[in-house]
């Protein structure tokens, strides 16, 4: 099946979650700028869940995905802190999926600024 | 961990001899005994309390010469830490880096020594620049498991300011001390406290100048949580390299999460640690231990608060400051084995990157220009 065009996510109250694992990238409440670093793989998209879960629910989808994951929280932002640093969401998946991206492309973009301010806004759970 | 040290020799009598000049030779011997001294300075720094070395540590130490490559300029390594004890392994391994990055720091326009750095290996470091001519260029590098950083060249001018600077030094009586610890014990008359050193258990009685009592009594009554950084003056066995500690003139609070237990965690990781992807993998055991030493150095020398640390990807540690305004991050990897800055403003929205170095003790006066005493 083809991939669904990606769609621009426009409501900036939407939550959108990281999920990522404690110890490494968590540690309390404070959380590591890497955490929001793209990968060579995932070429300027970082994935994250959203089409309006909550934290629990996207970090359940998540387990189900990657069943030997050892992610253990989720981080969450608005999409309209994400707005505000100048990047976009988009949904990318099938209404069967939560899978969104958040794209890192673009000139102006400096990876290095961009990550350290999420991860010192965001919201940690669970 | 497989390593050396190789020197390379150039100019004045290197030209003038078709080999290795013999008249040379106090410069190789020098560089091994700057790496026993920085060694002995290393173990001191981690065992305040211990007034002589573990029997073994000198002796067990051969430095040898296992390349020589002469002629117009002459190619030395340096190696031979394979017979130390294992026990002790440790110290000379990470000496080797700490030399190379003693070498690294006469490259700045001011010399500035870390803090655990002895009289006695300022001494040997003077020797070392001493062995060479004006005519003479050195350049020191350092090799661990195949991997190299850019090796150091010190020329004439350099060579003089710091032996200069290390010579200053030498003459002194008494040396500073800064020790990072949690107060378990106070005694009056004479006020004296006992603390335990950094977050291990090892114990030291240091006396106290009475304003600090007060200080003293509320760090103490901190139910023993409350990491404290002693500072004042000591004086040091120059034979056996062992401290005295005569008094503490300053006792401040570090704050910050606990380093041990926490690198235990990030070393406890297992492949595959982000998102089930094998090219993910925690860092070593040696990394992190080599990370704790430079946290504890760099904690004692500029009264640090402790950061936060996290794992990489790619099997390294992030060390994080975080401020109001700023953010300090020593990016530390193992292969190369090296740590790099970089600091990041949040109201410019900027980010700066030092140089990368085998030691932290060399960024620290970049930190402090590039943040502007945000730390």
């Amino acid at each position: 099946m083809p991939k669904p065009k990606p769609v621009e996510i426009t409501d900036r109250s939407r939550l959108i979650h990281r999920v990522a694992a404690d110890p490494g990238w968590v540690q309390g409440t404070e959380v590591s700028p890497e955490a929001f670093v793209p990968r060579p793989r995932d070429h300027g998209r970082l994935s994250a869940s959203d089409k309006g879960c909550t934290a629990d629910e996207a970090y359940e989808e998540w387990k189900n995905r990657f069943e030997r994951s050892r992610a253990n929280k989720t981080l969450s932002l608005t999409v309209g802190e994400l707005n505000d640093l100048g990047l976009r969401v988009y949904d990318d998946s099938p209404d069967t999926s939560q899978h969104v991206h958040i794209n890192f492309n673009g000139d102006e973009v400096n990876i290095e600024v961009l990550s350290e301010i999420l991860a010192r806004s965001c919201d940690v759970g669970p | 961990m497989s390593s050396k040290l190789e020197l390379y020799l150039s100019g004045g009598r290197f030209d003038a001899a078709e080999g290795f000049p013999l008249d040379s030779l106090p410069a190789l011997r020098a560089v091994g005994s700057l790496v026993e001294s920085v060694a002995r300075d290393l173990f001191f720094s981690e065992n305040p309390e211990r007034k002589r070395v573990p029997a073994g540590f000198k002796s067990s130490f051969s430095p040898a010469l296992t390349r020589l490559v002469g002629g117009g300029s002459a190619v030395c390594d340096i190696a031979g830490w394979e017979r130390v004890q294992p026990g002790l392994a440790n110290y000379f391994d990470d000496a080797q880096s700490e030399a190379f990055s003693l070498f690294q720091s006469l490259q700045a326009d001011q010399v500035t020594f870390p803090a655990w750095c002895s009289r006695r290996t300022k001494k040997q470091l003077a020797a070392v620049l001493g062995a060479v001519t004006n005519q003479e260029t050195i350049r020191l590098s350092v090799e661990a498991n195949g991997v190299a950083p850019d090796p150091v060249t010190l020329g004439a001018t350099q060579r003089d300011k710091a032996k200069a600077a290390a010579q200053a030094v030498v003459a002194g009586q008494e040396e500073d001390f800064s020790i990072a610890g949690r107060i378990y014990a106070i005694e009056n008359d004479p006020w004296a406290i006992g603390i335990k050193v950094r977050e291990g258990g090892q114990r030291l009685r240091i006396a106290i100048a009475e304003h600090l009592r007060d200080r003293a009594r509320d760090e103490f009554d901190a139910d023993g949580t409350h990491l404290v950084l002693v500072q004042g003056k000591a004086e040091r066995d120059d034979e056996s390299g062992g401290m005295t500690f005569v008094l503490a003139q300053e006792i401040r609070k570090i704050d910050g999460p606990i380093i041990v237990e926490r690198l235990e965690k990030l070393a406890g990781l297992s492949n595959g640690w982000v998102d089930d992807n094998e090219d993910s993998r925690p860092p070593s055991k040696a990394l992190c231990r080599w990370v704790e030493r430079q946290l504890w150095q760099a904690i004692e020398a500029q009264a640090w608060n402790r950061p936060h640390l996290f794992a990489t990807v790619a099997g390294g540690i992030d060390a994080v400051w975080r401020f109001e305004q700023h953010t300090l991050r020593a990016c530390f990897t193992s292969r190369p084995l090296e740590v790099r800055l970089r600091a990041i403003n949040l109201t410019a929205k900027t980010a700066t990157v030092s140089d990368s170095s085998r030691s932290l003790s060399p960024l620290i006066v970049w930190a402090n220009d590039v943040l502007e005493g945000a730390l």
